[in-house]
């Protein structure tokens, strides 16, 4: 007999406001429809093909050595304030993050491919030689420092986690697979409380030409998601997580993970499939586990580019033909106000999905008229809260086809 | 007490390392059948860096058109998959998954030079002065699922997929996609994982942790012992030859750990403790063969059931192999176990490790 | 390369160097590619193999080429509400198409998408855009 899985706790480290903010200073701001998503100015964009982001101006996460992991611990943090997490402690705690490889800052990886190419191509002596007399951006470079891991393994020991840990490297599915793999595993009884969420921390200059040489950046600089102008995604940084357990919380707000589930398209490296045929089986999968074939809500994936979303309504579409009540599932993406961040995009919208079971449920920012390709039951404007809502559902798309979708519901 | 995720079939297998891809051979050579080969060299350009020898896969991967965005190793790691899922036999499509275990992105400097050129120290006009020289691919070679997504479309693996990090990467994919075959979620997984510890960033930290090597290796589990005898006759050209033979069965458990990661000195080795070792092995005392580096705690005795008990390190004939490693050892034992049919109730338990902090334990066993 | 440097024309030796261009993004034998060849029908490119030839193309001629100036290839200085309101390109849209890609032929029919513009361009489009970059880089 499988295990229940139930959300004990969350916290977030978000953009929202510029230095940034808690899950629970996010909210209210979030529900106003409010965006993070403004000019980048802590380095120089000219010329590049997208000039903003949703990014957190903190001066400690920036002198941070891994600011990955600085903004996860600011996530741990809103758990620690509301949960003795030294109590779960030992081989029954588990650690389970979305997250990609870290980078060295640009002044780092500058300081040592000029050395070690003083002719243009890659000089392994000149390499070794004034890596010695760098060893700081040689150890910014090195694998404890950006492992995928590191964060993961940063996180087990603060908390002295002995359990499983996983770091899930899942592009911008990341946040919501690494939740799935801890539901697997809860469930299977290889941890009994487990840390799960994702971080993402993209807003460099790497990152943003990358993404934007790929033309999956808005070029308008706006992130407004299923809108008919929408045109490419806004990358945001931040990090969210959850406690889970499987024993039942006290009180009255009882969120159990019900279903989960994960499918690839192997339809394309980075186009989805047009009729979103993975992410409908993947929310299926959900639906399948929880013996639901509804839900009150839907995070979406909603990444603001004009195939992902169309993909993804065309799915929503499939799954939920025959709504049971009116107006459901209400739908909204997270992405109009946070912008992408990438391994911890799943995260943060499972946060939302629990969010609209306490009756808040967030609008998409920057969404003003929805596109014929995305129809659905959208949320714009201002969010709307003291809904009686018992399920959502939650997903994930990555670049490559891999999905996720985790439906959590009100007990 | 929670019950433990039950052991796995393995019906497939393939790898690249350092000393072949025949996993026959190198069982032979890790339980020292074979006489111990000749130690490994440090070619250039390897030679100045602070390693004592370097074991690197021999000859390129075959021509792929999946050049312009894999790399060396995600090619390997692409054939690896490939070839073993042929062995295996298990179908294809909406309910075969797909993990991948990687040790992390790399710098690749070569990429990286001529944007960088002419950057000054401040990053200013960093566009004009070279960013925008980078190629429109470089994000997608720089995608840690690259390799996972190309496979995922190419072998028709269309039912979950997961893409783990880190130097025992290999261990978290085999224990996740475990639990999925137990559970159902899946009837087949495919597992592959790829490491090369042979960059440049990473050799000029080495501190004497054998040998820097890589790997890519898969294999094919299922939870109903059947499909591999189907699988044989899927394919019995690929079922003779001798690389097929994990496929005779073998039974596999995986788990990971990560902890000390907190030390922020250049030179501390940051290893799993004893205490994380203990943890991940609990219930796993009764084994006849360990196979563990001897950087890595060993593990508890515990109470000794089985008679003959020996110690082995796959690491000391491939070299470290990252966060392939649990899954060559996995290869390894699938074929000795296999093999020496004589000991009909013998398990392996197999210990990797690799910083910062992480563990990967697989136990692989002759009889469920 | 040698075909194009002994040529004396500049538009020849552009429509060369894009021509070769394309083929090395493909991989395929430069005399396998035409000037009428259709990037995606007759020659198997795909939306990443355009990123490629574009790179190409950039450092070839030393230029820069956005995602705008792409656009603009195919709609000129025509809005993309107007052109293409809600993804499906208008009747002034196509006509506009028309003028500017006739390379496009009987692909330049009502339905069409404004996603579907890169199914109409051949090798001689990036000719066009090329030398527009260059024409315009002079006169600037």
């Amino acid at each position: 007999m499988s295990r229940r899985v139930f959300v004990r706790a969350v916290g977030a480290w978000t953009p929202m406001r510029p230095q940034g903010a808690s899950w629970r200073e996010s909210l209210p701001l979030l529900l106003a429809g409010e965006t993070a998503v403004r000019e980048v100015t802590h380095f120089d964009t000219a010329g590049f093909p997208s000039r903003v982001a949703a990014w957190i101006g903190d001066d400690a996460v920036a002198a941070a050595c891994d600011r990955r992991a600085a903004l996860t611990t600011r996530a741990l943090e809103e758990i620690e304030a509301e949960v003795e997490l030294a109590a779960l402690a030992g081989p029954k705690l588990g650690v389970f993050l979305g997250a990609e490889s870290g980078r060295a800052s640009p002044a780092a990886i500058l300081r040592l491919a000029h050395a070690a190419a003083p002719a243009g191509t890659f000089d392994h002596a000149a390499f070794v030689a004034h890596a010695a007399a760098a060893a700081g951006a040689a150890a910014a470079v090195a694998a404890r420092s950006v492992s995928p891991a590191a964060v993961a393994s940063a996180l087990a020991a603060r908390l002295g986690a002995l359990g499983p840990v996983h770091t899930v490297s899942l592009a911008c599915a990341s946040g919501a697979s690494a939740i799935v793999s801890a539901v697997r595993q809860l469930r299977a009884g290889a941890c009994d409380a487990a840390i799960a969420g994702g971080v993402g921390a993209d807003v460099d200059p790497f990152m943003l030409v990358g993404f934007g040489k790929l033309g999956a950046l808005s070029g308008s600089g706006l992130s407004r998601p299923f809108d008919r102008a929408r045109d490419g995604f806004v990358v945001g940084e931040g990090a969210a997580l959850v406690l889970l357990t499987t024993e039942p919380p006290d009180g009255d707000e009882v969120f159990e993970i019900s279903g989960v589930g994960a499918s690839l398209d192997g339809f394309h490296l980075t186009a989805p499939h047009p009729q979103g045929d993975g992410a409908e089986r993947a929310m299926r999968a959900a639906l399948r586990e929880s013996g639901r074939s509804q839900v009150d809500y839907v995070q979406a994936h909603g990444t603001s580019t004009a195939l992902n979303d169309a993909a993804e309504c065309a799915a929503l579409a499939r799954v939920f033909e025959q709504p049971v009540q009116p107006g459901r599932p209400l739908v909204s993406s997270i992405k109009g106000a946070v912008g992408h961040w990438i391994a911890g995009a799943g995260a943060i919208g499972f946060l939302c999905a629990v969010e609209a079971l306490r009756g808040n449920v967030l609008p998409t920012a920057g969404l003003t008229h929805p596109d014929d390709t995305c129809p659905g039951q959208h949320v714009m404007g201002a969010g709307r809260t003291g809904l009686a809502l018992q399920s959502a559902l939650c997903n994930a798309f990555a670049f490559g086809g891999a999905n996720a979708s985790l439906l959590v519901e009100r007990r | 007490m929670t019950a433990p995720v039950a052991p796995v079939a393995i019906v497939g297998a393939a790898l690249r390392t350092a000393r072949g891809d025949d996993p026959d051979a190198l069982a032979r050579m890790l339980v020292g059948e074979l006489p111990p080969p000749a130690p490994f060299a440090l070619p250039a350009p390897w030679s100045a860096y602070p390693v004592r020898a370097v074991a690197e896969i021999p000859g390129a991967p075959a021509r792929s058109p999946h050049e312009r965005i894999l790399r060396r190793m995600g090619l390997h790691a692409h054939q690896v998959a490939t070839e073993a899922l042929r062995r295996s036999g298990v179908a294809c499509g909406d309910r075969l998954g797909l993990y991948t275990g990687i040790g992390g992105l790399r710098a690749q400097w070569q990429d990286l030079i001529p944007a960088l050129r002419d950057q000054s120290a401040d990053f200013s006009a960093s566009w004009s002065r070279g960013l925008r020289l980078l190629h429109p691919y470089w994000m997608l070679q720089h995608l840690s699922n690259n390799t996972h997504a190309l496979l995922s479309k190419d072998v028709s693996a269309r039912g979950e997929g997961f893409t783990f990090g880190g130097a025992n990467a290999g261990a978290q994919a085999l224990q996740a996609a475990a639990a999925a075959v137990v559970t159902g979620a899946i009837d087949a997984a495919l597992v592959v994982a790829y490491d090369s510890l042979l960059e440049p960033e990473l050799l000029l930290h080495w501190r004497g942790q054998g040998i820097p090597s890589e790997a890519a290796a898969a294999l094919v589990l299922v939870a109903d012992p059947a499909a591999a005898a189907t699988a044989a006759v899927a394919d019995p050209a690929a079922a003779a030859s001798p690389a097929a033979r994990p496929a005779a069965q073998a039974w596999l458990q995986a788990r990971t750990a990560a902890d000390a990661a907190e030390t922020s000195d250049g030179d501390a080795q940051a290893l799993p403790t004893a205490e994380t070792v203990a943890a991940a092995c609990a219930g796993w005392e009764r084994w006849s063969h360990l196979d563990t580096a001897p950087w890595i705690a060993a593990p508890p005795p515990g109470p000794a059931r089985t008679p003959h008990r020996a110690t082995h390190d796959v690491t000391a004939i491939l070299g470290d192999c990252g966060a392939a490693t649990s899954i060559v050892q996995a290869i390894l034992w699938a074929t000795q176990l296999s093999r020496a049919a004589s000991t009909p109730d013998a398990s392996a338990l197999c210990l990797s490790a690799g910083l910062p902090g992480l563990l990967g334990a697989v136990r692989v066993s002759s009889s469920r | 390369m040698s075909a194009a440097l002994t040529s004396s024309s500049p538009a020849v030796h552009h429509a060369e160097t894009v021509r070769l261009a394309v083929a090395e993004a493909l991989n395929l034998d430069p005399a396998t590619v035409g000037p009428d060849s259709n990037l995606m029908d007759d020659l198997g490119a795909d939306s990443l193999a355009f990123l490629d030839i574009v790179f190409r193309i950039e450092q070839a001629f030393s230029i820069e080429i956005t995602r705008g100036e792409m656009e603009r290839a195919a709609r000129g200085d025509m809005s993309a509400e107007e052109f293409a309101p809600a993804g499906v390109i208008s009747e002034r849209g196509l006509e506009r198409l028309r003028e500017l890609l006739p390379e496009g032929g009987a692909k330049i029919a009502p339905g069409l998408r404004a996603t579907q513009i890169l199914s109409l361009f051949t090798v001689a489009t990036f000719v066009k855009i090329a030398e527009g970059k260059l024409t315009g880089g002079a006169q600037a």
